[in-house]
């Protein structure tokens, strides 16, 4: 099969799961799809070869101290904002490889250099000082808990129950409360401080985690007795509550099943 | 009895997104902790190198938290956080190195086109293809996939014909496809050396920054 340069061109231009076909300047591609069968491959193939590229690109591990680097630079930064010169964001369309446009920038850029060596001195220092119990606002605990998510790998660092134990400074909630047994354990950083994750998974259904946060941190609103839900995007839901130092958090993908399922409220005397 | 909050997929989850707009640094805090990861992989694909990567992540958030302010459309945060880290990224390369696009030399039709579904990537592989490609065309390649922008729209940011954004597009995506493809699941190939040359011998590329399970690459071939 011969493709000419022009068509190749649109079909890479072509994003995977867009619309993009439909485009009146990818008409040409189009017609040809619906003409010849080699072509229509072709594209099928590239949108293959594209979702596959997209999901490698997304695949790679970030470093577990960065989320907390980056909360100590945006709180440090808060801090002596009115000393913050004011530095020009270009707009997003500045051209790509343009020639630089002189002393401004270079000084503009000198500026925000400072500026970004101040707050990651602060932000180191920050480091070294036993961290301060913060309060942690619901929002912000659930925005996190759909990172540890994404995060926690398929099969990367798990530990078979009841083989290898799990450590002893994160039990599990009783069986009055969480509805099922976990199969295997494995350990995972969160900003808050160093979690243990079990997974609940009954075989043949999606995800089912706990996450077993041990941390100084007050997670506002979080009940100490049943559970706080919400309902995610991507069918997703989490039930999380506290006990002293510990904060749990059931996330579940509910396809054919749902936190209800897991979770059960103990009655308030 | 627990208290259930729902929200549709895609609906918002932190307080910039239910407040329709950002303020002030508890806003940013909730920025930084939902798009942080997304930010890093972009930096880290962009830099191909671990430490730059991590720079130009704290050096981007930094930018935001200056013009948070700008941040109006709530849903946009992901975008407008990308953006931003593409304008340091810019920022650098101009300050760094200048590149000549027009001596780049991908051959479109030694390109070759995958036959066969691909499931997976080498990882490293794929690190050391994307350091193959010159800036500008890696760039471009990354807006598509991680911006997910279409190519009128990679036109219009970087401010260069559309012409030369499915140019570059599909050099860099036959380049991917070439290295990244089982040599039985590609079609008319051509040795890789030859296109790998091709790459090398027209591109200024930057950078000196290796992990440990980083391959040396047309990076550090100068």
């Amino acid at each position: 099969m011969s493709l000419t340069q022009q068509l190749r061109e649109q079909i890479d231009a072509c994003r995977p799961g867009g619309e993009d076909l439909h485009l009146p300047e990818l008409a040409e591609l189009a017609q040809a799809v619906e003409q010849d069968r080699a072509v229509a491959a072709a594209l099928d193939r590239a949108r293959h070869f594209d979702l596959a590229l997209a999901n490698a690109l997304h695949d790679q591990p970030v470093p577990s101290d960065l989320l907390e680097r980056l909360l100590a630079q945006t709180r440090n930064a808060e801090a002596p904002a009115a000393d913050v010169p004011t530095v020009e964001l270009p707009p997003p369309a500045a051209s790509s490889f343009r020639k630089t446009s002189g002393n401004t920038s270079r000084r503009r850029m000198l500026v925000l250099s400072s500026a970004a060596a101040v707050a990651a001195a602060l932000a180191g220092l920050g480091l070294f000082l036993p961290r301060a119990a913060r309060d942690v606002p619901r929002d912000e605990l659930v925005a996190a808990v759909q990172e540890w998510m994404n995060e926690v790998p398929a099969v990367e660092g798990w530990q078979a129950l009841p083989a290898q134990a799990a450590p002893a400074g994160y039990p599990r909630p009783s069986s009055a409360i969480l509805r099922a047994v976990p199969h295997r354990w494995r350990y995972h950083e969160t900003p808050y401080g160093q979690a243990v994750v079990f997974d609940y998974t009954p075989s043949g259904r999606q995800r089912v985690l706990l996450f077993v946060v041990r941390s100084p941190d007050r997670f506002l609103g979080i009940p100490p007795v049943n559970h706080w839900s919400k309902t995610l995007s991507g069918n997703r839901a989490l039930g999380a509550w506290q006990k002293g130092r510990l904060l749990y958090v059931l996330t579940v993908v509910e396809d054919n099943q749902r936190l209800d399922d897991y979770l059960l409220d103990v009655p308030v005397t | 009895m627990a208290q259930r909050s729902a929200s549709s997929p895609g609906a918002a989850d932190t307080p910039v997104q239910q407040a329709g707009g950002a303020s002030g640094a508890g806003d940013l805090a909730a920025l930084v902790v939902a798009h942080h990861a997304a930010l890093y992989r972009y930096a880290f694909r962009l830099c191909g190198c671990a430490a730059e990567a991590d720079d130009l992540t704290q050096q981007a958030f930094l930018v935001a938290q200056q013009k948070l302010h700008q941040l109006r459309e709530a849903e946009r945060a992901g975008a407008w956080l990308y953006a931003v880290l593409r304008s340091c990224f810019l920022k650098s390369l101009r300050k760094q190195r200048p590149v000549n696009a027009a001596t780049v030399n991908l051959e479109m039709e030694e390109v070759a086109e995958p036959t066969a579904a691909v499931e997976e990537f080498d990882r490293e592989r794929l690190a050391a293809a994307l350091n193959e490609l010159p800036d500008e065309f890696r760039l471009v390649v990354l807006m598509f996939y991680f911006e997910e922008l279409s190519y009128h729209e990679i036109a219009a940011q970087l401010e260069i014909p559309i012409g030369t954004v499915m140019s570059r597009l599909s050099r860099a995506k036959g380049h991917l496809r070439q290295r990244l493809t089982p040599p039985a699941a590609v079609g008319s190939a051509v040795p890789r050396s030859a296109l790998i040359g091709n790459v090398l011998n027209g591109t200024a590329l930057n950078g000196n920054c290796h992990t440990p399970d980083q391959p040396t690459t047309a990076r550090s071939a100068k």
